[in-house]
């Protein structure tokens, strides 16, 4: 217990601080106006946050990686580079659609490239059918964190990436797990924010990067580990589970009842993601290290 | 006249039979013969126990000449084969945070030079890729023996066991858990084609 409780703290800290402090930044160009900036400097937060983390759980950061997980910090950092696309008025909207489609559509070619067991039309038809669901998991996380501009969502996030961590450590592959530890750590920094600065929607900011880190770890997952198709699509899905709030039941019950609601919701799909991993896997055979 | 061109072609056919049996000889790797053995300290459990495994499915040729330099051998692994008797263990060490088999599904050996260093004992340098990445590495391998088999058949077989660091190819995750040298022994035979 020990041991995994010091490996936590050695990968989840580092991320954390670094994400904090880019996130002050970005608060002091909120309190200025500079919205633009302000946006950018939180993606580009959660993408410098996540590659410290990758650093200390892979041992290395190349620019041109050999291992296809290599690749996630260049893509975070380039979805951060599409976050002042957020800026872009409402009328923009389906050209802001077929940015996150293309960018979608390319992340997962580069992560599917290096398999050597699929074959070139099946890394294509992959690709374009994870890359519409990047898009439409993209669009629906920023529409719903511009209605919920409060640190539930964050918080959720974070939970759903450490049971998506849970998933990946039994679908062996300890490293991808560690990574989505890291994915973690940063939404749990986002929240502390949120809830010190309420109404702060940094989600929305940040909702690129955060949902290419999702997609990227649970792809890979899926081609390079043993993670289960249907246990991807349950971590994908979990962060939208915030959407209940529209239904009208929803509407009249109280504050707190609405926030247990979201959390429980998405706390749900990720459990069920999880269970689908063990169904598939079975647990890990005790002491196998 | 009849006596000289009779011993020309005694002595023609004399060269070319010694020529013949100094020429190089081909021999295709046998995977039932031959074991390719990993050992590995285990970090996690105090660095008090290594941990076995193998790897079940092994191809390749050797090209044996007397003269070594004349000599290369090329081996192929499949990583999908390793074994280490605990399933889920096999698996971790084929997922990315080791071998990553579906990314990089062989470890090849291909020599370049070979020297002899003493009696059946030769020095092999080649380009060792593991992990997608290519690595110049020099073993001593030891020609174990020659002959025909049971069934008739010509074979050879040579062993060698060497070190290697994985994180020299790419493999630098999960040192809490399992060390950086791995130590490798080859054992492989040979059978004349």
């Amino acid at each position: 217990m020990v041991f995994f409780l010091k490996s936590a703290l050695i990968l989840s800290l580092p991320p954390f601080v670094a994400t904090s402090l880019i996130l002050l930044f970005a608060l002091i160009a909120l309190k200025r106006g500079l919205l633009t900036l302000s946006r950018f400097l939180t993606a580009l937060a959660i993408a410098f946050g996540y590659a410290v983390g990758h650093r200390i759980a892979t041992g290395s950061l190349e620019f041109i990686p050999k291992s296809v997980e290599g690749w996630l910090p260049l893509l975070a950092f380039l979805a951060s580079l599409l976050s002042p696309l957020e800026n872009l008025p409402k009328l923009f909207a389906p050209f802001r659609l077929s940015f996150r489609l293309a960018f979608g559509i390319f992340a997962v070619t580069i992560l599917l490239m290096p398999s050597a067991v699929l074959s070139l039309s099946a890394k294509i038809t992959w690709a374009i059918v994870f890359g519409l669901a990047f898009a439409f998991i993209w669009t629906g996380l920023d529409e719903l964190s511009e209605r919920q501009p409060d640190a539930v969502l964050p918080f959720s996030l974070s939970l759903i990436a450490a049971l998506n961590s849970t998933a990946l450590f039994i679908s062996h592959s300890a490293q991808l797990s560690q990574l989505s530890g890291v994915g973690a750590s940063v939404a749990g920094a986002i929240f502390v924010l949120c809830f010190w600065q309420r109404q702060w929607s940094m989600v929305k900011s940040a909702s690129g990067v955060f949902v290419l880190l999702l997609f990227g770890i649970n792809v890979s997952g899926m081609f390079y580990a043993d993670l289960p198709l249907m246990s991807a699509i349950f971590f994908w899905l979990a962060p939208l589970s915030g959407w209940v709030f529209i239904l009208p039941f929803s509407e009249n019950f109280p504050f707190r009842s609405q926030v247990a609601l979201r959390v429980a919701t998405s706390l749900l799909l990720a459990f069920v993601g999880v269970i689908v991993a063990i169904l598939k896997n079975g647990l890990p055979t005790s002491g196998y290290y | 006249m009849r006596k000289f061109f009779s011993v020309t072609i005694i002595c023609g056919i004399s060269v070319l039979t010694l020529s013949l049996a100094l020429a190089a000889e081909t021999y295709e790797v046998d995977p039932v013969h031959s074991f390719v053995i990993f050992r590995c300290l285990n970090v996690a459990q105090a660095n008090s126990v290594f941990v076995y495994g193998r790897f079940t499915d092994i191809k390749g040729q050797i090209v044996f000449d007397k003269d070594p330099a004349k000599s290369s051998v090329e081996i192929t692994i499949n990583v999908e084969s390793l074994d280490t008797g605990v399933p889920d263990r096999d698996k971790h060490l084929k997922s990315p945070d080791f071998l990553n088999a579906k990314q990089f599904p062989t470890i090849t050996f291909k020599s370049r030079k070979i020297e002899a260093i003493g009696k059946n004992r030769f020095q092999v340098t080649g380009d060792l890729t593991l992990h997608g990445t290519t690595r110049p590495i020099t073993v001593k391998v030891t020609k174990v023996g020659e002959g025909k088999n049971f069934k008739g058949m010509q074979v050879i077989g040579f062993e060698t066991t060497f070190t290697v660091k994985r994180s020299d190819f790419g493999m630098k995750g999960l040192m809490n858990v399992a060390a950086d040298e791995v130590t490798l022994t080859v054992a492989i035979m040979g059978i004349r084609k």
